[in-house]
């Protein structure tokens, strides 16, 4: 069930099926082990060799199990103190965890996953990876769409996969003046159209909506170089296409990016520039923004631009549009080298750096209701690097923005399979102490299903009971049953029955 | 820089063993004429190349220097804590010229203030300069009035400036495609396909030749030179792969060598070397590591 491709180097026998090492996205650097975190993996070998020795159990087949799982977060707490809902009682007995977390308790959308066209990026393999003692396969097929599918809908939980963009811009037409279609429109590495067709490829696979996709176009894509201003006919002829000709279900943008040699990025409240594109896209019916805010380090020229403080005004002067806050706006991940350093966050305040200004954002603008942040990486690592620092941002989010406003997106399948993120929020809570020193509230079931799904469901549009009703019946679901059955497992699993990839 | 003389006489020494005990090679009879083959793209349009944020997506190991790399630094946005900030705000009208200022430059020799301008890729530059007190020395040509003139010239960065500090300047209109260095300006136009095959790009461990290399580094580190085509000194739409010295023209005579401080020197010596007295063997990336925290590159003897 875990992670199969973040086995742990045998010799060292670290088979943790939680990385006990902040994982970096593709925004930001990580971190050497810490001494806690090192404490933490040890801790994990000791338990699973103590309790599958007691249930004669291979120690690997162990650390598979859900009983795995919970020795991982029984370890973290017994390091970094009570932050993980967990019985001793589940680290011997998969009965009792399927008790309290029963599979299919949620229902999961996930807004922030990813693969590639056809390239390794090289991102399995970096030295980070390799130090914390994965062994992952890196090569294109493990960023491929049939990896996709395999490790977000058959090794986890997710019913729902959001395929979000990267930086990147169409190119619309040939020297010649032709307009281009398909893979000469190149794009980089996950173009529009090819989130496209792979969400449509999807969905006709399963018989129903399992998939939806987002689109790059921004408003610096497109330059008039003469008037040194968007080549507004240009960027609405690449809108339309992909709202009309694509489908796209949200716009997915980098303000700090310049893919189209604009000089510049740009600011969500710029009146020449974003306003006549919210303008368009209300025309096309499109009213979903999303956001990339906050990971910004190595932009170091534009980097000022993934401020989320301009959301402010775009959000008030455009309330029929919605803006999803990708990554919360943290500055930096707990995989960055500023993550201690600078006063990047606050334990005694539990602010985060430009996290915090996104949180007076809404303080104040009580009434602003079209902002909602996202929390894809930025939960997954602090729930490893830093599990206090989580529930500051947890806590805070729903304080601030209410449950009914935080969106669950992972980040993967960079990183493999997003289940073990899954799990750390079914087992997440903020402490009494927090709670009563910061006026947090605990998290409850109804709000984790809020924030997994039911938010995204409301966002995009479509009918929950709908799609509870009909997932399990439909072909994917189906294929995931087969897989299961035949033991698929995470990390040896045949995958040639998908769809083949053009 | 006392102990730059130094370490740059033993690093020759160094590599003049290492050619002494490869294979001699057969002397070069007669010089090469630069401006021999290869090609360019003099007058051409920028040709599309992907984007630094592109790059960055993929190579985080790269990205994990580059914010603090001295190409990614050479124009960068004006924040108080910056070197040239603190030098700048000594100026009198300093805090002003501060205020308005987008970018700022150097702050080891000299500092320097620039800001956006309303046309598409350009910058308007400061004439106003101002020097660290110990470094003054080095730079005797430059008067102090200059610094107490806090003027912002509109072309002054695009005639003499741009095409060494910005990336892919379109030689006609004198518009860059971005502030500061892209990846571009040293790996050129970079396919995605050099992912299964990184011969496919410049600069890769495997793709390497003397002649690019001089070519590629010497675009911006021959100072001195300029276009034929252009008159512009700095290159007209170099390439990254492109022949320099068909268009760029720079003195690399033995005369004019000599009478350079040493850092010049070294650079061009080193070019002669490749480009017209044809020995290869050792490249700018032979010493140094331009995406290494270090300079210079500790050679292993
Ligand atoms: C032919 C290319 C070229 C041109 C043209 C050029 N530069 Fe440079 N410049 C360089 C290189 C190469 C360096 C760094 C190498 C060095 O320091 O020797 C540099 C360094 C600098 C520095 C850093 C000094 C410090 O304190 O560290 C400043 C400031 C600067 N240039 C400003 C300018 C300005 C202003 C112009 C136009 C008036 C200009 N340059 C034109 C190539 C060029
Ligand atoms: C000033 C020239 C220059 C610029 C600008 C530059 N590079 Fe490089 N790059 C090199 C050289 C030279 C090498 C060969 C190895 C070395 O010297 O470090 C290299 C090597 C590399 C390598 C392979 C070596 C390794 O360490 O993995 C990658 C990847 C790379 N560059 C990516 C980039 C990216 C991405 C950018 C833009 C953000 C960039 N480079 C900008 C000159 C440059
Ligand atoms: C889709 C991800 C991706 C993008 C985008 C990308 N690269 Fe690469 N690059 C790779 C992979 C994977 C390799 C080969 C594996 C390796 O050696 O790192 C590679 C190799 C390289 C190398 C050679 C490394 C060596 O072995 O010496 C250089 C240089 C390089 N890339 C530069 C660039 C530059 C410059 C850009 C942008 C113009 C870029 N790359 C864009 C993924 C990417
Ligand atoms: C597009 C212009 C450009 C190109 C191409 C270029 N450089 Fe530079 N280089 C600069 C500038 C400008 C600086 C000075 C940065 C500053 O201090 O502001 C610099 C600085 C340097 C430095 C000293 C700074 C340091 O501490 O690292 C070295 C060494 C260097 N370059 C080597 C190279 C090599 C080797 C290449 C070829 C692979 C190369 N450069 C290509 C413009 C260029
Ligand atoms: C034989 C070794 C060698 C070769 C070849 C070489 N350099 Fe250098 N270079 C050095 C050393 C040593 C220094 C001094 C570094 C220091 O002081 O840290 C230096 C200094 C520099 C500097 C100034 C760095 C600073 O801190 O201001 C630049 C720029 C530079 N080299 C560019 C080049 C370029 C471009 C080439 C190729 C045309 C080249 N070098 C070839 C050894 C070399």
């Amino acid at each position: 069930m875990w992670i199969p491709k973040w086995q742990r180097d045998k010799e060292r026998g670290v088979d943790s099926p939680v990385p006990t090492q902040a994982v970096s996205n593709e925004e930001f650097i990580p971190r050497q082990q810490n001494a806690k975190q090192k404490e933490w993996e040890q801790l994990i070998g000791e338990l699973a060799d103590e309790k599958s020795k007691k249930l004669g159990m291979q120690r690997r087949d162990f650390m598979r199990s859900s009983m795995g799982m919970a020795t991982a977060f029984l370890a973290s707490n017994m390091i970094y103190g009570p932050n993980w809902e967990v019985d001793a009682a589940e680290t011997l007995e998969p009965a009792a965890t399927e008790d309290k977390f029963p599979k299919g308790e949620y229902f999961i959308v996930d807004v922030q996953t990813h693969f590639t066209d056809g390239v390794a990026i090289g991102f399995r393999n970096a030295t980070f990876i390799r130090n914390m003692d994965f062994d992952l396969k890196d090569d294109a097929d493990a960023y491929s769409f049939t990896n996709f599918v395999k490790e977000i809908f058959f090794d986890s939980e997710t019913s729902i996969a959001v395929i979000s963009g990267v930086p990147g811009r169409e190119t619309n037409k040939n020297l010649a003046g032709k307009v281009l279609e398909g893979r000469d429109r190149r794009g980089g590495i996950l173009p529009s159209w090819l989130m496209s067709q792979r969400k449509e490829e999807l969905n006709e696979m399963a018989g129903g909506t399992r998939a939806f996709c987002q689109g790059n176009c921004a408003p610096n894509h497109y330059w008039n170089r003469q008037e040194n201003a968007p080549d507004f006919p240009q960027l609405f002829e690449q809108m339309e296409r992909e709202v009309k000709k694509y489908g796209i279900d949200s716009w997915k943008w980098y303000c700090h990016t310049d893919p189209g040699r604009s000089g510049d990025g740009f600011r969500m409240d710029d009146e020449k520039m974003a306003y006549p594109f919210f303008e368009k896209s209300k025309e096309l019916g499109l009213n979903v923004f999303s956001v990339h805010k906050g990971f910004s380090a190595q932009s170091r020229t534009l980097g000022h631009y993934a401020h989320p403080g301009d959301i402010e005004k775009a959000a008030k002067d455009h309330p029929d549009l919605t803006f999803i806050v990708y990554h919360s706006a943290l500055k930096h991940g707990p995989g960055e080298p500023q993550f201690r350093r600078d006063g990047f966050f606050d334990p005694t305040t539990g602010d985060f750096e430009w996290h915090a200004e996104l949180m007076k954002i809404k303080e104040r603008n009580p009434e602003m209701s079209n902002v909602y942040p996202e929390i894809g990486s930025s939960f997954g690592l602090l729930a490893i690097a830093h599990p206090v620092m989580c529930q500051h941002l947890i806590g805070k989010n729903v304080k601030y923005f209410g449950a009914d406003h935080v969106v669950w997106g992972t980040d993967c399948l960079w990183w493999g399979s997003p289940q073990w993120v899954i799990d750390a929020m079914k087992r997440f809570q903020i402490s009494d102490e927090l709670c009563e020193k910061f006026g947090y509230a605990k998290l409850t079931k109804e709000d984790k299903a809020k924030i997994f799904g039911l938010n995204a469901a409301k966002i995009y549009g479509f009918d929950v009971n709908e799609r509870l009703k009909a997932i399990p019946r439909d072909s994917l679901s189906d294929l995931k049953s087969a897989y299961l059955h035949r033991g698929g497992q995470p990390d040896n699993a045949a995958q040639g029955w998908v769809r083949g990839t053009a | 820089m006392k102990q730059f003389g130094l370490r740059l006489i033993l690093s020759v020494l160094i590599v003049s063993l290492e050619l002494a005990v490869a294979p001699l090679q057969p002397r070069e009879q007669q010089d090469l004429d630069p401006a021999q083959g290869g090609e360019d793209h003099v007058g051409q349009p920028i040709p599309p190349y992907m984007t630094g944020d592109e790059c960055l997506f993929c190579h985080r190991d790269i990205g994990k220097s580059w914010p603090t790399n001295p190409h990614q630094l050479t124009l960068r946005p004006a924040l108080p804590d910056d070197p040239s900030s603190t030098l700048l705000s000594q100026l009198s009208g300093g805090d002003e010229l501060l205020e308005q200022a987008d970018f700022l430059m150097g702050g080891q020799r000299v500092a320097r203030a620039l800001k956006r301008s309303a046309k598409y890729g350009r910058l308007e530059l400061s004439l106003a300069r101002a020097f660290p007190a110990d470094a003054s020395s080095n730079e005797p040509q430059q008067s102090a009035k200059d610094s107490l003139d806090p003027v912002w010239h509109a072309s002054h960065f695009a005639d003499r400036c741009a095409g060494c500090h910005c990336t892919a300047v379109d030689a006609q209109n004198r518009a860059f495609s971005s502030v500061g260095l892209d990846c571009y300006v040293c790996h050129g136009v970079v396919d995605l396909n050099h992912t299964k095959d990184t011969r496919q790009v410049l600069l890769s461990t495997k793709n390497q030749p003397a002649k690019q290399v001089a070519a590629i580094c010497g675009q911006c580190h021959l100072r001195g030179g300029h276009s034929k085509s252009s008159s512009l000194p700095y290159p007209n739409t170099f390439v990254p792969g492109d022949n320099l010295f068909r268009d760029f023209q720079v003195d690399l005579s033995e005369q004019n060598i000599q009478s350079m401080v040493p850092i010049e020197w070294h650079i061009f010596e080193n070019v002669r070397d490749i480009v017209v007295l044809g020995r290869e063997q050792v490249t700018c990336l032979s010493c140094h590591q331009v995406h290494g925290n270090d300079v210079f590159r500790h050679r292993e003897v």
